[in-house]
């Protein structure tokens, strides 16, 4: 039985390791001069806060001043808080829309009986299959049809239209779970049917909200293709497609990508760190059952 | 009886409007901004049209397709597709299987190692594209890594193996599957640890009486327990792999040469490299073919299974 402790901590402890340690050496190299970083060792020996200064260094961020004064890969730094801005409007927007439209359709989905429910339901797991980079043409040019190009609207609908599918169908699964008895006595004390759903349904189905809300915020925030093809300027580029130009740049020093890497990704694991138990209860539970 | 069944008539109607009115704004949306393109990506798919010639827009058949599947692009992004898929997929089930069943477990910490699950689920995959270049570029920790190791194996066998990095084809391509494993990891292993807990302890109790070694008790109770929601992750993580675009932009960049040039990043190419929209769009329309028609195959066998698993 000993035995077996040790076994399973030492298989824990590695798999920690795997999952852990490549974006460890992320965060430890962005604490170091590039010049230690070369040095191949993983704890800084003189931790310096360097890396992170031309992030938060103040200036013009519009295109058209590029001053020629800055290091390499330091007109894209100083131009990360608004980005950072950006994701986060765009993220927040793409979460309340998922969860505005998602529980309603998941709602019926999961209530009511009515026909076609079946091909509703195979309609939104075949929009899910349908890859981004196939319908990128017309989606382009819907959107510069509309004047819409290279603004915050243009993606979060992109956005929520791809989570769409996903939290329907994370959020029914969810919902059928729920005791349907609760809206029947509600409906007896005489709720109307809206009413009985905001009031009496939706408190009891938070945990599957925030989940699929957390879900949707971090999908937008990570999602790189369509922000990529719908921005060109900083007054609407998400923080992955500016971090993006790192890849394009030659010659940024790595220690800096990785300080913009880090911070591209605190808010996202703060929320998953956060939100761990409704995550892994709320999305697994509902895509098993 | 007549009035109830007028009353039923009457109830079912209500319940088709509210059920249509609830999901009049998802559909709006989904129909607008995917049914509509993927309408207009076939007609155009059928078309020559190109941006350096915005006026031109002949109707010219399959021509496009013609073109495409009678081209080394076509099939050598197709090879490496099927190659990223081919094996990102059986690894990623396999690791995250193996660390649902660890985390399963019960433990001291167990919550602590579940939050750092989510790390690589929580990293865009732009950054991880730009991670795996640090870490495999000169002066990277993976890069040291690997090259000491291949000095010491030359030294010790005295073989002449030559480690270039990132610069050479198979190290890029399959870099590009390693990052992409870890990425997907961990979404996998949520569905896995979910469907775990599902399973009901009575029967694990009832095979450690009947004397069902761990093993057995893995062949017969927890595996079958385990084949819907692998077929599940299998369908979601084939897609992924097969739209892979945002890891390929940040790490190789399709190089070195054509070595990493997924399906995606062709198409990507073909539409704002070559401004070729026509033969994009045909690209296009061939990806969605491939992807409905392994989700199709999943699902058959899923359901197959199912019946079987009652």
């Amino acid at each position: 039985m000993v035995k077996h402790r040790i076994g399973l901590y030492l298989l824990s402890f590695l798999a920690m390791l795997y999952l852990v340690t490549p974006f460890l050496w992320v965060v430890l190299v962005s604490f170091m001069e590039e010049r230690e970083a070369n040095q191949h060792h993983w704890i800084p020996r003189q931790p310096t806060f360097d890396n992170y200064w031309p992030y938060l260094a103040k200036g013009s961020v519009t295109d058209e001043d590029k001053t020629a004064g800055d290091a390499v890969g330091g007109f894209t730094a100083r131009q990360f808080p608004r980005a950072i801005i950006n994701s986060l409007i765009n993220a927040s927007l793409v979460m309340v829309m998922n969860l505005f439209f998602g529980s309603l359709a998941a709602y019926a989905l999961a209530r009511v009986d009515f026909s076609g429910k079946f091909v509703l339901l195979l309609f939104y797991l075949g929009t899910r299959s349908v890859p981004g980079v196939a319908i990128m043409v017309p989606m382009y040019l819907l959107i510069r049809g509309y004047g819409l190009l290279d603004t915050h609207l243009a993606i979060i609908l992109a956005h929520t239209t791809f989570t769409l599918p996903f939290t329907i169908w994370i959020l029914k699964g969810y919902f059928q779970t729920i005791p349907i008895d609760l809206e029947r006595s509600a409906r007896i004390d005489g709720c109307t049917r809206l009413g009985a759903l905001f009031r009496v349904f939706m408190p009891v189905a938070t945990p599957g909200m925030i989940a699929v809300g957390i879900f949707a915020f971090i999908s937008s925030w990570g999602e790189f293709f369509f922000a990529l093809l719908l921005t060109s300027s900083i007054g609407s580029k998400p923080v992955t497609v500016l971090i993006s130009d790192f890849a394009q740049e030659l010659q940024v020093d790595f220690t800096l990508i990785a300080a913009g890497g880090v911070l591209v990704v605190l808010i996202p694991i703060v929320l998953a760190f956060i939100f761990q138990r409704f995550i892994i209860h709320g999305i697994g539970g509902a895509v098993t059952g | 009886m007549s009035s109830k069944l007028r009353s039923d008539h009457i109830q079912q109607r209500a319940n088709h409007v509210f059920a249509l009115v609830m999901n009049l704004p998802a559909l709006t949306l989904i129909l607008l901004l995917i049914g509509y393109p993927v309408i207009v990506s076939l007609w155009t798919s059928l078309h020559r049209y190109n941006l350096r010639r915005p006026d031109t827009f002949d109707f010219v058949g399959l021509m496009n397709y013609v073109t495409i599947l009678t081209s080394y692009d076509f099939w050598h992004s197709i090879g490496v597709s099927f190659y990223f898929t081919a094996v990102s997929v059986p690894l990623t089930i396999l690791i995250a299987l193996g660390i649902a069943l660890l985390f399963n477990q019960e433990f001291i910490g167990r919550g602590v190692f579940r939050a750092l699950l989510l790390i690589p689920w929580a990293v865009p995959g732009v950054v991880n594209g730009l991670m795996w270049m640090g870490l495999l570029g000169k002066h990277g920790a993976f890069d040291t890594i690997i090259s000491n190791n291949i000095k010491l194996f030359n030294k010790l066998l005295g073989t002449n193996i030559d480690y270039i990095g990132m610069a050479s084809p198979v190290v890029a391509l399959n870099a590009a599957v390693a990052a992409h494993i870890w990425k997907n990891v961990p979404f996998a292993c949520i569905i896995f640890l979910a469907a775990l807990q599902g399973i009901p302890s009575e029967q694990y109790r009832a095979a450690r009486i009947d004397g069902a070694s761990t093993w057995k008790r893995f062949l017969h109770l927890t595996l079958p327990w385990l084949l819907h929601p692998i077929m599940i992750v299998a369908i979601l993580t084939t897609m992924n792999s097969f739209r892979v675009f945002d890891l390929i932009f940040a790490l190789t960049g399709g190089g070195p040469g054509d070595a990493t040039y997924v399906i995606a990043w062709q198409t990507y190419k073909e539409a704002f490299g070559r401004l070729n929209f026509g033969g994009a769009n045909a690209y296009s329309y061939l990806i969605t073919i491939i992807t409905m028609t392994l989700a199709i195959v999943y699902i058959r066998l899923l359901y197959r299974r199912g019946s079987v698993q009652g």
